[in-house]
């Protein structure tokens, strides 16, 4: 747990919740360089003239979705308990949405925890108009189900026409107490995946222009490579 | 929320999906109060809603709004949130889905606070204040509103001249905000305890000193469009307004709370006015009369200001604010207090502190204290000449002379600065073309200071604004340039400065500057004009690429008026001003006394506070 260069790795893991989920990655990396500091940690600061404190982050989430299993390694150049004690200052110092359950030293850098990811799974549900959940719930069933079997799932993402098939491990429907959804597991190959909208637009393309609906997405579980 | 006979479709969410940036409307910030605003103990609160008519990025950088904000929430029976504008996009969807606005924190609907408190200082952003009414769905006209609307309430420095509002505002503040703000929370909280009416509140905030009720007076026409005067219609309405004004500021409040915005905002970090006022009597300078006497805070009351905000934010970036912060006595003591933090103590080591001013004033001093600001990095340095002549300095009342811009130039240079920034104004009272070739030839020659020196990679910014006459300095009296003339001056600069690589000139769009000198004075004829080019699409006046000049054209065409007519107007001394109703504590002569110093070339001498007599506000 304590580096070459004397530095500790403190592993936090936290959810993303709330509103704060429509906080780009970008923005959530200085929200947790003015945290910590307000955490009054004993911070490593990288080198060169514009300081800041060293983090890495686990796979940046996309904006506004939701997670129960974010992490990221914070460098501390002195020990300090990782106990309860430390995580209710790690609450109290971030705003609200961003909640720590888990706090360990590790021994090695962020691309070792990352290495042993397989797959991220993903909740996305669908909040609409009864009627038009009425309308679309068959289909959206079907294409789901259609996911598995078909060699290809084209869709649009930033101007051109990108395959995503090989990404999805596993997409499954669910309708419970008048929502619907679906539940996907993306993969994460050689250290990146796909944003779990791209499965929710392909599946509501037809919806998407004509219907008022909002989407609800979660990131559940990180699936490991040993599992 | 909508409820579609099942499933709720929440509204908000849905904009937050479909927007960009919808970081800026979620609010969740650090430091904030979270109150639980439907508990039974909050059934009366008085619910306040501060709003900037900007957008998040820009209202949250606003000093006034964290001082009112730090205040009001901290009262007992008060709820208080923000609200600041949309963007097109957003403002767009919220209208066609029927959403109104709401406040950020609380997420209540803008119309069900008590008050609302909108700042005002700028002109440009008057539109914006229409528009943030029209989301909120409240009458944007005060004689329109219902009983059960909010009291729209308006503070600010533009309120030093309230008539172009005048139609829209139920209550101006003006002045020094501090005070007033727990005075009105104070009537707000005692008049719904009593179930006062709508007039009767706006009644009791009328007493409150600073306060002008707009609908107790009715202006008086002469000449077709001319104001000759204002007529009192309310029984015990003052004669004036005077202007609220902290004395000690030492003593006043100052935010240290300070919420932090989970994005990067114009100016994201710890703030600390360490003075108000100006002691340069600068002419054309609103700011500088209006915000009189000159006030410093102490050095050690701002060092501990400086601690308890890095403690409570962790902010390690600060800004000292002041309109000129070079004047500041202690500025030193307090940059090597900031900057030597990081060995203060244990909850301060590892931070690495830095500070920045937002003015500096031509001189070795200042070059002196930059190095001391950046000591790894010179990015660059910025002065203010304002006039390019000795014969222009002296009208205006800058007290710089050539030799201390070439003494400061030269220090810059020697100390490793490769940008140097000027500020110049054109279209000045009494500016002939000999004043702009000398313009000219002393950028040139700032500019051979650093060749002479061999400077590799120099550069200059010379940004030229075009002057803008503002009611309640000597030159409320002046002309703004017109159009044609505007444009001829900045050609002739170009062309003097043309053979120069290294120096890169900017000119101020002249649409902007003729709005905002129609609106800086503005009568209460102005408001037609306004509401017609709301409704003509006209918000966002001061975003360059969103002016809408020809709306704003036939709108004043509309309510028989001229716009550059109006900008360009002379007022003769002796004529009555829209703003005179507003008594700053300067005296009536003084501002004539400087205005025929400035025509006769003849500088002031700078404040010196409580010793010197000539204004009337010491």
């Amino acid at each position: 747990m304590q580096t070459q260069k004397n530095e500790f790795i403190l592993q936090a893991w936290y959810e993303k919740n709330g509103l704060i989920k429509y906080t780009a990655h970008r923005d959530v990396i200085n929200v947790f360089y003015i945290s910590l500091i307000r955490a009054k940690l004993p911070l490593c600061y990288t080198e060169g003239f514009n300081r800041i404190p060293r983090l890495s982050f686990s796979p940046a989430l996309s904006l506004g979705i939701s997670s129960k299993c974010e992490f990221v390694n914070i460098y501390l150049n002195k020990r300090v308990e990782a106990d309860g004690e430390l995580l209710k200052r790690f609450n109290d110092a971030f705003p609200p949405g961003i909640i720590f359950n888990r706090l360990e030293y590790v021994e090695t850098d962020i691309n070792k925890t990352v290495e042993k990811i397989k797959a991220f799974e993903y909740r996305c549900e669908i909040e609409a108009d009864c009627s038009l959940m009425e309308e679309i719930g068959e289909e959206i069933k079907q294409k789901i189900a259609a996911i598995g079997s078909a060699e290809k799932v084209m869709v649009n993402y930033n101007d051109r026409v990108r395959d995503i098939r090989p990404y999805i491990d596993g997409c499954e429907f669910f309708s419970a107490s008048g929502r619907a959804g679906f539940t996907v597991k993306t993969l994460l190959i050689a250290g990146s995946s796909i944003k779990p909208q791209l499965v929710m637009n392909y599946i509501m393309e037809k919806y998407k222009e004509k219907a008022m609906y909002c989407v609800s997405i979660q990131k559940e579980k990180i699936i490991y490579k040993s599992q | 929320m909508k409820n579609t006979g099942g499933i709720i479709i929440n509204k908000f969410e849905y904009i937050l999906q479909n927007v960009s940036k919808p970081q800026q409307y979620i609010g969740c910030e650090y430091g904030l109060k979270r109150m639980e605003t439907d508990a039974p103990e909050n059934k009366n609160a008085v619910k306040v809603l501060l709003s900037f008519p900007d957008t998040y990025e820009i209202g949250m950088s606003n000093f006034a709004v964290k001082i009112l904000f730090e205040i009001m929430e901290s009262i007992d029976g008060v709820i208080c949130d923000r609200a600041f504008l949309p963007e097109d996009d957003c403002a767009a969807l919220m209208k066609k889905i029927d959403y109104p606005l709401h406040s950020l924190n609380y997420r209540i609907p803008a119309a069900e606070f008590d008050a609302i408190g909108v700042t005002l200082e700028y002109e440009l952003n008057y539109s914006n204040v229409l528009h943030l009414l029209d989301l909120a769905g409240i009458a944007l006209e005060s004689k329109d509103r219902k009983e059960t609307d909010p009291v729209v309430i308006a503070g600010g420095s533009a309120c030093v001249n309230p008539e172009p509002m005048a139609d829209f505002i139920d209550v101006f503040f003006i002045g020094d905000g501090e005070e007033a703000a727990a005075e009105i929370c104070a009537v707000l909280k005692e008049s719904k305890k009593s179930g006062l009416s709508r007039g009767e509140r706006i009644k009791a905030l009328s007493r409150l000193r600073g306060a002008y009720v707009p609908a107790y007076y009715e202006p008086v026409y002469g000449e077709p469009g001319v104001q000759a005067g204002i007529k009192k219609i309310q029984d015990g309405a003052p004669e004036r307004i005077k202007v609220r004004t902290i004395k000690d500021l030492d003593s006043a409040f100052h935010p240290v709370k300070l919420i932090v915005p989970n994005f990067e905002t114009v100016f994201n970090r710890g703030v600390v006015e360490i003075a108000r006022g100006c002691k340069n009597a600068c002419r054309f300078c609103q700011a500088g009369f209006i915000y009189r006497p000159y006030r410093e805070r102490s050095v050690e009351n701002i060092k501990s200001i400086i601690k308890k905000i890095f403690l409570n934010t962790g902010y390690t970036e600060f800004t000292l604010s002041s309109l000129s912060a070079t004047d500041h006595g202690g500025l030193k003591e307090i940059i090597n207090y900031t900057l030597g933090l990081n060995e203060a103590g244990e909850e301060f080591r590892g931070a690495l502190f830095s500070v920045s001013l937002p003015s500096q004033r031509i001189s070795t001093f200042s070059v002196e204290l930059a190095g001391q600001l950046s000591k790894n990095k010179k990015s660059g340095l910025t002065f203010a000449p304002e006039a390019g002549s000795q014969r222009m300095r002296d009208v205006i009342n800058k007290n710089v002379s050539e030799q201390d811009l070439y003494t400061t130039a030269e220090a810059a240079v020697a100390s490793g600065y490769r940008l140097i920034k000027l500020y110049f104004m054109i279209g000045l009272p009494f500016e002939t073309d000999e004043d702009l070739l000398e313009m000219a030839r002393i950028i040139s020659r700032v500019a051979a200071i650093a060749r002479e020196k061999k400077t590799r990679g120099f550069s200059m910014n010379v940004t030229f604004s075009t002057f803008v006459p503002k009611p309640h300095t000597p030159f409320q009296w002046a002309r703004q340039a017109s159009r044609e003339e505007v444009v001829r001056k900045q050609e002739l600069i170009r062309e003097q400065l043309k053979k120069y690589r290294e120096i890169c000139l900017k000119f101020t769009r002249y649409s902007v500057t003729e709005l905002e000198s129609a609106f800086a004075r503005g009568s209460r004829k102005l408001c037609g004009a306004l509401l017609d080019a709301y409704k003509d699409g006209c918000r966002f006046d001061a975003w360059d690429d969103r002016l809408k000049l020809e709306n704003w054209r036939s709108a004043f065409e509309k309510n028989g008026m001229k716009l550059a007519d109006y900008a360009t107007r002379e007022i003769k001394p002796g004529d009555y001003l829209p703003w005179s109703l507003v008594d700053t504590g300067i005296d009536a002569g003084f501002l004539e006394e400087e205005f025929e110093s400035a025509e006769k070339e003849r500088a002031t001498p700078a404040c010196d506070p409580g010793r010197c007599k000539r204004c009337g506000i010491c």
